[in-house]
């Protein structure tokens, strides 16, 4: 009889290890759409941002910016020549020389294009 | 006078063509894979790649921001930006170089292979590495592709023994690049 308890309080941790163990192991990914932004702003004042304060700006933060469309790819918009950022879903109903509000993931600045990448972007408003 | 415009005029296209003489991306893709047979896969993919390649002399210059690898396990994007790449102090892979006896106008239809003689900047450290890359010129695009490995060891990127038996110990690398003038 107590030795079936020990097994049972054995196999109660063991599986209580297996669940929490598998829910670190495999949490989810960030929901950057669900989280709140660290700042609301526009595209010029984000790239001017960067520029007075470096690489780090904003970086892996969760970003919420208007500004109007000046170029459109296949699944990414840029923002007043200024902040690039990338979807996962479609954009086709994105038109040029609009205003948009999106939100999104700052992954950094491009020294190339002088441009700050957002990654993970969803429309707000447009 | 009438001469003297022509000049103008002539040296106006001339620099004109020069400017576009440019073909480059924003939307570039990387993927490095380091998996090892019967373990958890070791892949990530940055689809927000930037590079420009000049036409006249063939240099390459191209820019990748460390955040965006994307992995499909959430706690090994999280290591891999903590612990191995370590992107807050690291943000940006840099690649400066040139790719040996580049000529556009002497491109054939196919696949054209080149070398690539380039120094990469990763995890705060340059190398330099000569890397096989493929073109294909279509219409309005110039679509470079390479697949080469890297070795953490030369960037200084330590991978801790608990985990040493499942990331391999060559990373290969797929680079895809559809440049566009």
């Amino acid at each position: 009889m107590r030795k079936l308890k020990i097994y049972f309080i054995l196999i109660a941790l063991a599986s209580m290890v297996g669940y929490f163990g598998y829910k670190y192991l495999y949490h989810e990914h960030r929901d950057i759409n669900a989280e709140t932004s660290v700042i609301e702003t526009t595209a010029q004042q984000l790239s001017e941002a960067y520029q007075a304060n470096g690489q780090n700006t904003f970086l892996n933060k969760t970003v919420t910016i208007t500004g109007k469309v000046t170029d459109t790819d296949a699944n990414t918009i840029t923002l007043d020549d200024s902040v690039h950022c990338t979807f996962e879903s479609d954009i086709s109903e994105i038109k040029h020389n609009t205003q948009v509000t999106i939100k999104g993931r700052c992954i950094g600045y491009d020294d190339l294009f002088e441009l700050v990448k957002i990654d993970q972007s969803t429309i707000l408003k447009q | 006078m009438k001469r003297s415009l022509f000049i103008s005029i002539v040296i106006l296209c001339v620099s004109a063509s020069a400017i576009s003489q440019k073909y480059s991306t924003k939307t570039g893709e990387i993927v490095f894979e380091a998996s090892v047979p019967s373990f958890e896969e070791v892949k990530a993919k940055n689809s927000s790649v930037s590079a420009i390649l000049n036409t006249e002399t063939g240099d390459i210059a191209a820019l990748v921001l460390v955040k965006g690898f994307r992995f499909k396990v959430a706690l090994m994007e999280e290591h891999f930006n903590e612990n191995y790449i370590e992107s807050e102090k690291y943000p940006k892979a840099t690649l400066k170089g040139s790719i040996q006896d580049f000529e556009l106008s002497a491109l054939k239809d196919g696949p054209n292979h080149h070398t690539l003689i380039a120094a990469l900047t990763l995890h705060g450290k340059t190398k330099n590495l000569e890397i096989p890359i493929v073109l294909t010129a279509t219409d309005e695009k110039l679509v470079l592709t390479s697949n080469f490995a890297l070795n953490p060891d030369d960037f200084d990127i330590s991978i801790p023994n608990i985990v040493r038996s499942k990331v391999a110990k060559e990373v290969d690398v797929n680079v895809h690049l559809e440049l566009s003038n």
